[in-house]
């Protein structure tokens, strides 16, 4: 029983030290390599240098959320990635943030290397495009027409293929 | 602060991936740095392809193939289906062969098994809606005369032809709902008992009656829609008091239409093999025993059509009065149709087993990709051991046609005199499980007949020694 509470502590980009379940924390792939490479208890608090508490907060959010899922092994996206174009309903509205929080989120996925975690943000900005003409894509993610209007001509010939009918 | 645009391009590739073509397609026109990171990423397109699709290389190390070019082509064909403007058959023949196009490349890179493949699940998604079954599988000049107020023939003879073989392709029978219209089975039925149509120039077989040996689709139809007819109506009376024995290839839609889909099913039972090794236990230098012949591996090895092994056949023929009534003027000349009348006599069927074996290989000529293999075998009815039909030899040809196509040819030996010739094309091509439907004959072509429809179809790569019975097998 002892390992299932055993907290270890984190300190974030903008030095907030947090406390953290270390079953929690261990769903980074980055923070459970590192906490194995140490071996034995841990006292000391363990940098994370690219994230923020506010995003930390929210990634820790999702950890404690998933703390339960089986664990996933580095080579088995290709199926279960392939098969599971939805996002559960608990993980649609953890992800109903700001853009900015969205690509922070992703960011710190990456950086900690929590899979799922990088999948869900993934599938969500997707899911933000899916459906839009180029000119809602441009609005939704400040985006710059910076194509000529050849270009663009062009471009819509090649594309037609995907347009409605 | 980040934006979709500030992401690396590895992240990039990650979201992107999750990301459907067309809207990728949407993405990449919005800015030039999107438009280059996508448009040519050839991982991206290829990964998004897989997804959905089956990989259409039949073996990993082969050349990849445009993923883009495949995909847009797939998503392309897709949307000139579901938009639902095909509503009573109305489709222009340019779109009409776009669909055709990318319906057969779907059917032809299908994995196996089939069950699993994401092409059916692909093939399934496009079908669903019935209307699109007539749009495509319903405009060969059978429909001119039978089928429902939603299936009607082209005007257009490569529409009818293709669309001809893509309903060969599906394999089970557009047969519309019987109070609603005019059935198929007559009228195909008039054309496959046409001795009319049985000329020199097309072999006597299902091909254009022109020489070139390339396959008449609108034929291989009319006698699908024929087999299926009466194959149906023989397993209604056999389950009826002996339980599903049989099965044909054709009762999954597109079933087994790629390259190399056929697997071997072993021949012999549990029990069997048990008493085989008890046997072989018992006294091993006594080889004799065993039930299975030796493949000659020498042969087969050479053989790129997979002849030997244990096959199932289906012939069907008309009484020979019913035959020559529909053919022949009082005055036994025989009648010259623009158009086969319907024909609604009952046939008789026959449920053969084949057991094939190589006897020849010749290297291809000039101009040919694949050898001939000539053939030897024995056939056996299913049904009664005292029918003479039935019970022969056959000795015949495979090869390629100029066009490609998998051609059979073979001929059926009573008693050392070959008497029936039979003619036939492989649906799907190389190996598939499908198996080829064709026509059999006089084999000195006698312009009284008798002729009719056949199909076989493989079983097994293992071969049943003569001196034991091949047991009766449920074919899938």
């Amino acid at each position: 029983m002892a390992t299932d509470t055993q907290t270890i502590r984190l300190t974030t980009s903008d030095n907030v030290e947090m406390t953290v379940e270390r079953a929690v924390a261990e769903r980074s792939i980055l923070i459970k390599n590192l906490l194995e490479d140490l071996g034995g208890e841990q006292t000391e608090s363990i940098p994370v240098p690219n994230v923020a508490e506010p995003v930390m907060k929210k990634v820790i959010e999702w950890c404690e959320h998933h703390k339960k899922d089986p664990p996933t092994t580095q080579d088995d996206d290709s199926d279960s990635r392939k098969k599971s174009t939805d996002i559960d309903e608990w993980d649609q509205k953890f992800m109903q943030v700001d853009q900015e929080m969205l690509f922070e989120i992703i960011l710190a996925a990456n950086y900690l290397d929590i899979k799922a975690l990088l999948d869900v943000g993934c599938k969500t900005v997707a899911n933000m495009i899916k459906g839009k003409s180029p000119d809602e894509i441009r609005k939704t993610f400040n985006i710059q027409n910076d194509f000529t209007p050849e270009e663009e001509d062009q471009i819509r010939r090649e594309n037609e293929w995907a347009e409605d009918r | 602060m980040p934006g979709l645009l500030d992401l690396s391009a590895e992240l990039m590739q990650e979201v992107l991936k999750e990301v459907d073509p067309e809207d990728l397609a949407r993405l990449s026109s919005t800015n030039r740095a999107l438009h280059s990171f996508i448009t040519g990423n050839r991982l991206l397109w290829k990964e998004l392809f897989l997804k959905t699709y089956d990989d259409p290389r039949a073996r990993p190390n082969e050349p990849e193939p445009d993923w883009h070019m495949r995909i847009s082509g797939h998503v392309l064909a897709k949307k000139l289906l579901l938009c639902g403007d095909n509503v009573w058959n109305h489709m222009d023949n340019e779109s009409f062969f776009a669909i055709a196009d990318d319906v057969q490349d779907l059917i032809f890179t299908a994995s196996t098994p089939f069950m699993n493949s994401q092409n059916r699940k692909a093939l399934d998604m496009l079908f669903k809606e019935t209307s699109n079954l007539d749009t495509l599988m319903c405009k060969s000049s059978l429909f001119d005369d039978a089928g429902s107020e939603t299936q009607f023939g082209s005007e257009d003879s490569k529409v009818r032809q293709l669309s001809a073989k893509l309903h060969v392709l599906l394999g089970k029978s557009m047969e519309p709902y019987p109070r609603l219209a005019k059935p198929l089975h007559p009228y195909a039925r008039g054309r496959v008992y046409d001795l009319s149509q049985y000329t020199k120039e097309s072999y006597w077989g299902p091909f254009k009656n022109d020489g070139s040996q390339d396959v008449d689709w609108e034929k291989v139809e009319a006698i699908m829609v024929v087999l299926n007819f009466n194959f149906q109506l023989f397993t209604e009376r056999v389950h009826s008091h002996s339980g599903s024995l049989f099965g044909s290839p054709w009762d999954k839609e597109f079933f087994g239409c790629a390259a190399n889909s056929f697997r071997s099913k072993p021949l012999l039972c549990k029990a069997h093999e048990a008493a085989e090794r008890a046997n072989a236990l018992a006294c091993p230098s006594n080889s004799g025993t065993r039930m299975l012949e030796e493949p000659s591996m020498d042969l087969n090895s050479q053989d790129p059509y997979g002849v030997a092994g244990t096959w199932m056949r289906i012939v069907c023929f008309l009484d020979y009065h019913d035959l020559y009534a529909y053919n022949f003027n009082i005055d036994g000349t025989l009648i010259h149709r623009e158009r086969s009348p319907p024909l609604s006599s009952r046939e008789a069927i026959r449920l053969i087993t084949i057991k094939l074996r190589v006897s020849k290989i010749i290297p291809p000529g000039a101009g040919e990709t694949l050898p001939t293999v000539e053939f030897k075998g024995t056939s056996r009815s299913m049904h009664t051991s005292f029918d003479p039909d039935a019970n022969s030899k056959i000795r015949g040809i495979v090869k390629l046609t100029p066009q490609g196509e998998v051609r059979w040819t073979s001929w059926s030996i009573f008693h050392g005199e070959e008497r029936w010739r039979s003619e036939g094309v492989q649906i799907g091509g190389l190996r598939s499980a499908r198996g080829v439907l064709g026509t059999w004959f006089d084999k000195d072509y006698d312009d009284h007949g008798p002729a009719g429809p056949t199909s076989f179809w493989k079983i097994s790569d293992e071969i049943v020694k003569d001196s034991y019975r091949t047991p009766v097998y449920p074919i899938v």
